[in-house]
């Protein structure tokens, strides 16, 4: 925050400064913080919502730490996809740096506006077209799989992880991946609980996002041409301007990312059930814990409990938070 | 090889638009029969339908969408000012909270401000939409506000001061003009924000007349035979405002975000 | 910094140099040029110009006067066209008969929300107190909670049921009280609650749908190859040759190389399958299950039977049944897990299936899809293969077809706190007489369920089967019951988890043996909690009613006085069935504790 410490003294010459305060804090006073203050008063209660509401102390909570071994299955599978999506980011600033070499002036303002007309395009259109993608009889995928052979391939490596996993098995990914793919078959990517997963972390390919080409392109473009002209004056290829030079700045903004992309994966129920409906898929495989907390609250009617889902994954986000400060800020 | 790179990126990016405008001059027999390719006779009467379908509900979302970003900016735009201005005692608490804000998972949420709403006698009307997205696009949009607001020179402020400018007159001569570009990204972010968003719409209004556009594509999806084109052909005509969107605000997405992002 | 009271004049100029410079410093790219300034103005004005032309549009929408007219509402998940013009033909019918006695006529809302958003809208409704008149009951949440909200939210109909329906009058059906009018006689009340609450307006059949021409040329070509005796019209009735022709069907490979799928599946499709041949089978269970003796299985039945040991899951016999259950799965195309009833559909209208089981509702559009389809065929309508009694492995489930009750179907019920109850009831009075039930299950093109009605030609293949089996046990007694079925079932069917180790039959019935009966346990448990909750709404409406009769004016009070004693004397009948309860929980309670083998 800038500025000086105004102290209590002085406020009096700035108090006109509070009403700024006022819209705002209405608006998220009311709309944010009620429900969500109201949320946590309600997890200690046995709550549906209308009529039924009874105080019940800490059951939510054991009933969660002691007795739900599916929420903490959920978190594993947040964190593999936030994992994943943070791998995901790469293509974005691969793209973007590509884009930032381009020379030709007009060519670069060509490409910028076309990479921010695809934004337009609505969420619920690309799950139907991976919805599509993945039809396992008429799905782009298969069809495509098939027809290069690389069905085959994938089948060769299935059978011989299996034939590895016998020997040699590190937390039961050979004999997972041993039972992937099988001859003659066609894979269901969104109906076997084995490739579920899978499915998920691999839609949209190639896993680049407009908009994150494009905040990638601006913190490159921050960067000073006289950096680059000192580089080439040392004699940098192309790598070593992109190691030296764009690629601390851009891990920074990366490592910002980083914590929204994790807290993104725990806190959203949508995309997954877009595509697996409320069940979370085949076995419930996919289940993350926004969905497990959405089940509760709509379908289960269990309102307090849900509220006490919410609580715990606030303070898991928040654990998060802090641990990505600390290991952020030495490096910063 | 850069240029190829980006083309490349492009194409997979420009897919789905394509396959939006194809499938919707299709009928399903076309679509069950070849779904990428063109197929003629183009189907032009899909539109037809979809324009009956939706144009009752567009609006509805014009409104809430607008109204919603309007407030969200003016609200994020004083409150940023508060925070950056000066520290005033008290702030850092309201800061922290703040901070905290935007970690809560907005999912359960979701029942208690539904039955806030019905205290408030808002169920069933655009204005709890319009409130509530407001209220949805400020914490982040303070954050970045605040960044920006923090980043001009404080001689501009001291100088008003000293001619006598009050803490409004300071707010808006300087940081209102000077916010053009950032509030203009933070605009566009909460309207696409307020214009996809369903779920508490879904919830809330109950009355067919009073739905938003995407709430009303939602009710075609689950036709239980879909009519492809028909479906594609409504998405084609609720990204249309999108469109106009974009196209007057352009320049703010090639240049404008240098404010802002980086810091951020 | 203390602020100076006066304003200079120079004030204005020095700000705007200053802010001018520093704009030119940040880059800002203020608006220098005209073309840019030009664009600016008409944004806002076309921004301004949408706000204004929206919110006049908001604002200036007709209100409807509801003090002229009553506004009745009714919501529905049926996103078919034929049920949207079906109800507005039924709300001009009523509207013309109100006109025609001098009422005022009513203005009609109907509400379609999509299935996948009905539970949690029917949920949200109820709650928030916005909802309408009439809901169709019954989908988008497990069974169990639409019992609690039965209880909870809508009015019982049990009285209303027992007299006759006053639309009736002029028909052989006028003095039959309004229940006996229906083919089943609405059947039995919800059973834990004993009240009756939904009236239903349909009645529902499920076959087998095929592909007549498909189905003839597969067979002639198997034929040919000498691998069946004769090309088919039909499908085989035995299940065995059934699933025999299935794998057969399975081998062969269309023009672009595909192989032909002989059943369309999805996760519904297999809830048909399931249901029409697997459930019945169970009917063997009954002596095992039925602790009441009410040759019936209730969920509570069979979640006490599993406790207390009598019914095991990795029993021999129940692992038989499993067996055939895997069969029949098997011959589902592969992923069949992840699509849904659309996806299905669409492999059928393709023309890359064979079979697709599922209900009458689907008839005529599964008809008017396979006849305007690139490549139009007739479709056919089979009913479910059961097994013979002289099957070399299943002969002992061979007992014959499936118990079809001609139950109704397409329910509705109205929730208490809304304010045309009266009205509400009234005009479901209205379309449940015969000759409007005809009109409107014509229209949408289901079967009609009050008696004297005849269904469609297309239907007339949906006749109900009187004499048969029905099943022995009910594995969903609440959300955690259904959650976990809805889970493991197809993990038993497709044969393996998500580590893709394999999943047998043996593991489900472990699973069912443990986890099934402590998610039944505990949806038991909520159930209870429930009932109790519910006992409050019902003493308020009892009070009611009590107060009612007794300030009711004089000619009104025996009608009153019988509907209260008729009210409040249920609760002595749901007593018995508590009685019972927790008779066998004291029963299965030592062997909670012991160790479960």
């Amino acid at each position: 925050m800038k500025g000086q410490n105004i102290s209590l003294r002085q406020a009096r010459y700035h108090l006109s400064i509070y009403l700024f305060l006022l819209p705002c804090a209405l608006f998220i006073g009311m709309f944010a913080y009620y429900p969500a203050v109201n949320g946590i008063y309600h997890s200690f209660f046995q709550w549906n919502g209308g009529d039924v509401d009874r105080f019940h102390g800490a059951q939510s909570y054991s009933k969660l730490f002691l007795a739900d071994t599916e929420f903490w299955l959920a978190f594993k599978n947040a964190l593999i996809l936030g994992i994943a999506n943070i791998f995901k980011m790469a293509p974005s600033i691969v793209t973007a740096v590509c884009l930032h070499r381009v020379r030709n002036a007009r060519l670069q303002f060509v490409y910028r506006v076309a990479f921010v007309v695809p934004m337009v395009i609505p969420i619920l259109v690309t799950t139907y077209l991976w919805k599509a993608i993945y039809d396992p009889s008429n799905g782009a995928l298969n069809t495509i799989l098939q027809s290069t052979g690389l069905m085959k391939a994938l089948v060769w490596i299935s059978s011989s992880a299996a034939h590895l996993s016998e020997n040699f098995d590190p937390l039961g990914f050979f004999s997972w991946l041993g039972a992937l793919f099988r001859a003659g078959e066609n894979p269901a990517w969104l109906g076997t609980p084995s490739l579920a997963m899978l499915a998920l972390i691999l839609r949209d390919f190639p896993w680049v996002g407009t908009f994150g080409v494009l905040v990638y392109l601006a913190v490159l473009q921050s960067i000073p041409r006289d950096i680059y002209e000192a580089a080439e004056v040392d004699g940098a290829g192309w790598l070593s301007k992109f190691r030296y030079i764009e690629l601390p700045m851009i891990l920074r903004q990366v490592r910002i990312m980083m914590i929204l992309v994790i807290m993104g994966s725990i806190n959203d129920a949508g995309l997954v059930m877009a595509m697996f409906g409320i069940e979370g898929g085949p076995g419930g495989v996919v289940q993350v814990p926004a969905l497990f907390m959405y089940r509760e609250a709509f379908q289960n009617q269990n309102l307090g409990y849900a509220c006490a889902i919410g609580v715990v994954m606030f303070a898991v986000i928040l654990i998060c938070t802090k641990l990505n400060d600390w290991l952020v800020k030495p490096g910063d | 090889m850069k240029h190829g790179t980006v083309v490349g990126v492009l194409l997979f990016a420009f897919f789905p638009l394509y396959m939006m405008l194809n499938i919707s001059f299709k009928s399903n027999a076309q679509y069950y029969s070849n779904s990428v390719g063109v197929t003629l006779p183009l189907h032009t009467e899909n539109w037809g339908r979809a324009w009956q379908i939706v144009h009752e509900y567009l609006p509805n979302s014009l409104l809430v969408s607008i109204s919603s970003t309007l407030l969200g900016v003016v609200g994020a735009l004083c409150g940023a000012y508060f925070f950056a201005r000066l520290r005033m005692p008290g702030a850092r608490i309201l800061w922290a909270l703040l901070v905290i804000l935007l970690m809560m998972p907005t999912i359960s949420n979701l029942v208690p401000l539904f039955v806030l709403l019905k205290n408030l006698n808002l169920l069933n009307t655009l204005t709890a939409l319009i409130l509530v997205g407001a209220a949805t696009m400020q914490a982040l949009s303070i954050f970045i506000l605040r960044d920006f607001v923090a980043n001009i020179p404080n001689d501009l402020f001291e100088a008003a001061e000293i001619d006598g400018a009050s803490h409004f007159q300071q707010f808006w001569n300087i940081v209102v003009p000077l916010s053009g570009p950032i509030a203009g990204t933070i605009a566009v972010n909460g309207f696409l924000q307020s214009w996809n968003e369903f779920m508490l719409g879904l919830v809330v209004i109950r009355d067919t007349d009073l739905w938003t556009v995407t709430i009303g594509l939602l009710r075609l999806d689950g036709e239980y035979l879909k009519e492809w084109g028909t479906l594609m052909a409504g998405y084609c005509i609720s990204s249309i405002p999108v469109i106009i969107l974009f196209v007057f605000t352009m320049r703010l997405f090639i240049r404008g975000m240098t404010e802002g992002a980086v810091k951020g | 910094m203390k602020p100076v009271e006066s304003r200079p004049t120079g004030f204005w100029r020095r700000i705007s140099e200053r802010f001018n410079s520093q704009r030119n410093a940040n880059g800002n790219g203020a608006p220098a040029d005209d073309g840019q300034r030009r664009v600016n103005r008409i944004a806002v004005a076309l921004v301004a110009g949408t706000f204004l032309w929206s919110l006049s549009h908001v604002l200036l929408r007709q209100r409807i006067d509801e003090t002229a007219h009553p506004v009745l509402s009714l919501a529905h998940w049926q996103l078919e066209p034929g049920i949207r013009t079906g109800m507005e033909t039924m709300a001009r019918r009523y509207n013309a008969m109100r006109r025609s006695r001098g009422l005022p006529e009513v203005i009609f809302k109907q509400y379609p929300i999509s299935e996948k958003a009905y539970g949690q809208w029917v949920t949200t409704q109820l709650i928030g107190g916005t909802a309408p008149d009439l809901i169709e009951m019954g989908i988008g949440l497990p069974a169990a909670t639409w019992v609690n909200y039965r209880g909870r939210y809508f009015v019982p109909l049990t009285q209303e049921i027992m007299r006759p329906n006053p639309y009736n009058a002029g028909t052989p059906l006028e003095n039959v009280p309004w229940k006996e009018t229906f083919l089943d006689g609405l059947g039995n009340p919800i059973s834990e609650l004993q009240e009756y609450y939904d009236i239903g307006l349909s009645a529902f059949g499920q076959r087998i749908f095929f592909n007549q021409a498909l189905l003839k040329k597969l067979t002639a070509k198997l034929a040919s190859e000498g691998k069946i005796p004769a090309a088919l019209d039909e499908p085989p009735g035995d299940l065995r040759a059934f699933l025999k022709l299935c794998d057969q069907i399975m081998e062969l490979k269309d023009e672009r190389g595909r192989n032909y799928m002989s059943l369309a599946g999805s996760k519904y499709q297999m809830g048909f399958m399931v249901k029409q041949i697997i459930d019945p089978l169970t009917m063997e269970l009954l002596d095992k299950v039925d602790l009441n003796h009410s040759a019936d299985a209730s969920s509570e039945e069979t979640f006490f039977a599993a406790r207390m040991g009598r019914l095991k899951f990795s029993d021999p016999q129940v692992l038989r049944i499993a067996a055939i259950w895997k069969e029949i799965a098997k011959r589902f195309q592969p992923g069949w897990n992840g699509l849904d009833r659309n996806d299905a559909v669409q492999l059928f209208v393709r023309q890359q299936c064979l079979f697709f089981a599922t209900g009458s509702w689907d008839a005529s559009t599964l008809k008017v899809q396979a006849e305007s389809s690139e490549t139009p065929f007739p479709v056919g309508i089979a009913k479910f293969p059961v097994i013979s009694p002289n099957d070399p492995e299943w002969g002992e489930f061979g007992w014959g077809p499936t118990y079809e009750k001609p139950a109704t179907a397409f329910p509705f019920g109205i929730p208490s706190q809304s304010n045309n109850r009266e009205l509400a009831l009234d005009f479901l009075r209205f379309i449940t007489t015969r000759e409007n039930n005809q009109i409107l299950n014509d229209e949408i093109e289901w079967i009609p369920v009050i008696k004297g009605a005849e269904p469609k030609p297309l239907l007339r293949a949906f006749q109900p089967t009187f004499e048969g089996m029905y099943r022995g046990w009910n594995l969903e007694l609440g959300s955690r019951t259904k959650t976990f079925t809805d889970q493991i079932e197809p993990l038993m069917e497709i044969g393996e988890d998500d580590k893709g180790r394999s999943f047998t039959i043996l593991d489900w019935a472990e699973h069912m043996d443990t986890e099934w009966v402590d998610a039944a346990a505990r949806d038991f448990e909520k159930r209870d909690e429930d009932e109790r909750d519910g006992l409050q709404t019902k003493n308020a409406l009892a009070a009611v009613l009590r107060a009612k009769m007794l300030l009711a004016a004089p000619e009104n009070r025996d009608f009153h006085t019988r509907h209260y004693f008729g009210y409040a004397s249920v609760p002595l009948e749901a007593n018995k069935n508590i009685a019972l309860w927790q008779a066998w929980l004291r029963e299965t309670a030592p062997a909670k504790k012991g160790a479960q083998p």
